[in-house]
């Protein structure tokens, strides 16, 4: 199904021809974003430039009961931007302009399409930094990251993308552009702009973004600690922290990962090692050392094997990029995996993880850990055979039983990756009615309708029965 | 007839009396102090003192919403741990300071009470307790219902219990204090404290009687303390002194983490029991220290005037009967085109009536609105911050 007539000719006429697809290319590449596995094609795409162009389609679609969907880089993992019932997918990454950066008030004022990394870039000349830094940074925008509240290694000390934005502009699904926040750190009344971020596009469509910018630290020293065990590494990870010491980041890859990274950009990490840990702090240059010999003293009474310190930038960005890079590093062992994000209380982790691998190998699957270990967000990656149509059903059981192990330690069904079409049937095991209800309620104030990213976040009881048939379906490339 | 105070002594309580009320279209009042201060019915959450949960290795804690700020700085203290939020008088309970956004000095580098909360239970508009959020430090599940209730003045309907995370205690606090007359010290702040990125805990200025009381806070191993130290006294002149938190007798005590704790605006508030006025102002950093005019309007009104120039509030606090229409008007003309905001937390019915509670009202007002008609159909919990035009 494409554009009815009408609507496309309206929409040409608001976009111009070059900014309006819906032919049978154009549908399949938005059939999903980087959750392959519940592809539904687009009514069509959209591309508009401006603010007005938005507005006006925005209006059209409500006009004509047609629902639509936001999306940026198409990088988010919980299939945010799936266009389940044939929406429209409304493609952001023509507002990708900085405008302006503000060393005085520390805040960049970006287009949502702009790509996160690029913030960064912009700042840098003026000792200034966005703090967010999925591992997908040099793709997804700003507009994405505030969508799903986007996390990444820095969070623990720094917080996640809420605590970095001061203000958004967005078009409400009737056309009409609210304005929430500004420049100050917070305006009188309920915090409506903390409520927005993370709505996962089921509020409105961001079309500004201003950033919080933070200082670059005058130093920054990252460690690796290796280890023969992971419950050693995990040890590590909360000594650290009772010791009073936050570092920027605490990392930890385990053991398959190692091996995939290792073949992938031969980072130097011990390939006979079970876990190795990250550790960055983050400070003046003064005192720093000293902070980091606690650290390497912490690591030794864990039984860390080694602890290495980058010797220099250089050593620093490879040790981070083994880290960034360990996803798309998995495709050397499989050409499919399933990455899940589940969140547990960080004393938790040995015995959770321990529950995870051996979940994973009742079904056959090795399931490989890299993750945040400092927030307790855990990133099991689970390689599988798409063309294996038993493993593509297994590799669903394996991702909800992963949920679940969470959730039964007091944790969460998701730390960043948002809970979009992938896990909404799992929100009632987290949620009563009640609570559900009382967060559709707020949705209602700003999307009455439904028509913008419908089947998102929460089930929709009349769709239930599709979406098992779809989870059940199989063969589906990954 | 005389006005009720009802003082649940547990949530479910508190939930049936709430839809009670509902049910019946009576308003009342959620307060966390236990008198009525008009003929409306106040809910009182003074009673819901419970700890959750508490795990210090998991930095995390869950207690109900009438729980002294002060005494959960003290448990979590009694664990190396701390909440790095300072309440803004010393009978502000947990709720309140969720309710009502409160933050102090450390949020310049550490974030407000916001920037804390991981869970939140309360009940809603059609008599529900509803929970949100959760126990872990990181959390995306849903809508993140915790943050609108954040300033939420009592809205959208009594809080029942926060999860807060948080943080290690600073290792070998430390102030660092001076007192000037002129305001140039801002200017020293821009430019050789902000412009070098150097990392402080919290900075706190008091003005009043023409002169600024001046503290900065730091922590860390010895080396760091000796830079930081170094770098602020080549920036502020060389006139500052040190003061192992507030051990020394020292009339910047109050600036204390102790004191800080226990409410940073309780010493300012005068003890001759005259009626007083407190404004609120929110203002990007960068135009707060940066506009000379502002800062001498701020100074020149006779009032105490509380700065936390990183991060950008103030607070003013003075004799009610000084402060006059022409004062505030001129003080929303100093704040016009800064991007900031001034909430009149304390003052005259008749200035409330010409000014409103925020000054201006934010560009989002009518959507706050339109969530208080949402969220409370039954228009029973009373808050006046959403009846302004």
């Amino acid at each position: 199904m494409s554009f009815a007539p009408e609507i496309k000719g309206e929409l040409i006429e608001i976009l111009g021809a070059k900014w309006v697809k819906d032919d049978p290319v154009t549908l399949f590449s938005y059939r999903s974003d980087a959750l392959t596995l519940h592809p539904a094609p687009p009514m069509g795409v959209i591309y508009p430039g401006t603010t007005d162009e938005l507005v006006a389609c925005v209006k059209l679609f409500h006009h004509n009961g047609i629902s639509f969907v936001p999306r940026g880089a198409g990088t988010g993992l919980s299939g945010g931007a799936i266009p389940r019932d044939r929406s429209v997918v409304v493609e952001m990454f023509r507002f990708n302009t900085i405008e302006e950066i503000d060393v005085a008030n520390r805040t960049a004022v970006v287009g949502p399409g702009v790509v996160n990394l690029a913030v960064t870039k912009a700042a840098a000349p003026h000792g200034l930094y966005f703090v967010p830094d999925p591992s997908s940074q040099k793709a997804c925008t700003v507009g994405g990251n505030v969508g799903e509240n986007s996390g990444g290694p820095h969070t623990l000390k720094y917080g996640v993308t809420v605590n970095h934005v001061l203000g958004l502009e967005m078009v409400l699904p009737d056309g009409e552009l609210v304005r929430l926040g500004g420049k100050a750190w917070g305006v009188p009344g309920p915090d409506l702009l903390g409520l927005v971020v993370g709505s996962e596009g089921t509020f409105g469509i961001v079309t500004k973004v201003t950033c919080r910018l933070t200082p670059i630290p005058e130093k920054a020293l990252t460690m690796l600690g290796v280890f023969e065990s992971v419950a050693d590494a995990c040890r590590t990870v909360s000594d650290i922290i009772r010791n009073g010491i936050v570092p920027a980041a605490l990392e930890m890859i385990d053991h398959i990962v190692i091996e995939a990274v290792e073949k992938y950009i031969g980072a130097g990490f011990p390939l006979d090692a079970e876990a190795v840990l990250i550790i960055e702090l983050e400070d003046l240059k003064d005192g720093i050392e000293d902070e980091a010999e606690r650290i390497r003293e912490i690591c030794r009474a864990n039984n860390a094997r080694e602890v290495r310190l980058a010797a220099d930038e250089a050593e620093r960005a490879q040790i981070w990029r083994a880290r960034k890079e360990a996803f798309g590093a998995l495709g050397t062992i499989s050409p499919s995996f399933y990455t899940q994000d589940g969140v547990i209380p960080r004393s938790k982790l040995p015995e959770v993880l321990e529950e995870i691998l051996a979940c994973g190998k009742r079904y056959g699957f090795r399931v490989a850990n890299v993750f945040h270990a400092g927030d307790g967000n855990l990133h099991p990656l689970i390689p599988y055979d798409s063309q294996n149509p038993k493993d593509v059903e297994n590799v669903f059981e394996v991702g909800r039983e992963i949920l679940e192990i969470c959730l039964k330690a007091g944790g969460s069904l998701s730390g960043e990756h948002g809970i979009g079409l992938e896990k909404a049937h799992m929100m009632e095991q987290v949620y009563n009615q009640d609570d559900r209800d009382n967060m559709i309620a707020m949705r209602t104030v700003f999307n009455p309708d439904d028509l913008l990213n419908p089947g998102k976040i929460f089930p929709n009881p009349s769709r239930c029965s599709e979406t098992k048939v779809v989870r059940g379906k199989t063969g589906i490339a990954v | 007839m005389k006005a009720v105070v009802f003082q649940p002594e547990n949530t479910e309580e508190m939930r049936a009396w709430v839809a009670e009320r509902i049910a019946a279209g009576s308003p009342f009042h959620i307060s966390s102090r236990s008198r009525a201060d008009d003929d409306l019915d106040v809910l009182s959450t003074s009673h819901l003192q419970a700890e959750q949960f508490f795990e210090p290795d998991d930095m995390v804690i869950g207690v109900e919403s009438g729980v002294p700020m002060v005494q959960l700085q003290e448990r979590l203290a009694a664990k190396g741990m701390t909440l790095p939020v300072s309440p803004w008088f010393a009978d502000d309970t947990v709720g309140q300071m969720v309710a009502a956004n409160r933050f102090g000095p450390e949020r310049m580098d550490r974030g407000g009470i916001r920037d804390w909360i991981i869970g939140i239970s309360y009940v809603n508009g059609f008599g529900k307790l509803v929970k949100a959020g959760g126990r872990v430090v990181k959390n995306v599940t849903g809508y993140d219902v915790g943050k609108l209730m954040v300033g939420s003045r009592g809205g959208f309907g009594p809080i029942a219990t926060v999860n807060f995370k948080m943080m290690p205690l600073p290792v070998n606090p430390l102030g660092l204090y001076c007192g000037l007359e002129s305001n140039h010290w801002l200017k020293w702040l821009a430019e050789d404290v902000l412009a070098k990125r150097l990392p402080l805990d919290w900075v706190q200025a008091v003005h009043r009687k023409g002169a600024w009381r001046i503290g900065l806070g730091i922590s860390g191993n010895e080396a760091r303390q000796d830079r930081l130290i170094a770098e602020l006294q080549r920036a502020f002149d060389h006139q500052l002194h040190k003061a192992d938190e507030g051990r020394e007798p020292s009339e910047y005590n109050r600036f204390s983490s102790e004191t800080r704790q226990k409410g940073f605006l309780s010493p300012t508030l005068p003890d001759d029991g005259e009626a007083r006025y407190h404004l609120h102002g929110v203002v990007p950093t960068g135009h707060l220290i940066g506009r000379p005019r502002l800062m001498e309007c701020l100074t020149g009104l006779d009032a105490t005037l509380v700065l936390h120039p990183v991060g950008g509030d103030f607070h003013l606090i003075g004799r009610l009967e000084s402060l006059t229409e022409e004062k505030l008007d001129r003080l929303r003309r100093h704040l016009a085109g800064t991007g900031g905001y001034l909430t009149l937390e304390q003052t005259s019915p008749e200035l409330l009536e010409s000014f409103g509670y925020s000054i201006p009202l934010p560009s989002e007002y009518p959507l706050m609105q339109r969530m208080k008609q949402t969220l409370d159909p039954a228009g029973v919990f009373h808050a006046p911050f959403y009846e302004m035009v």
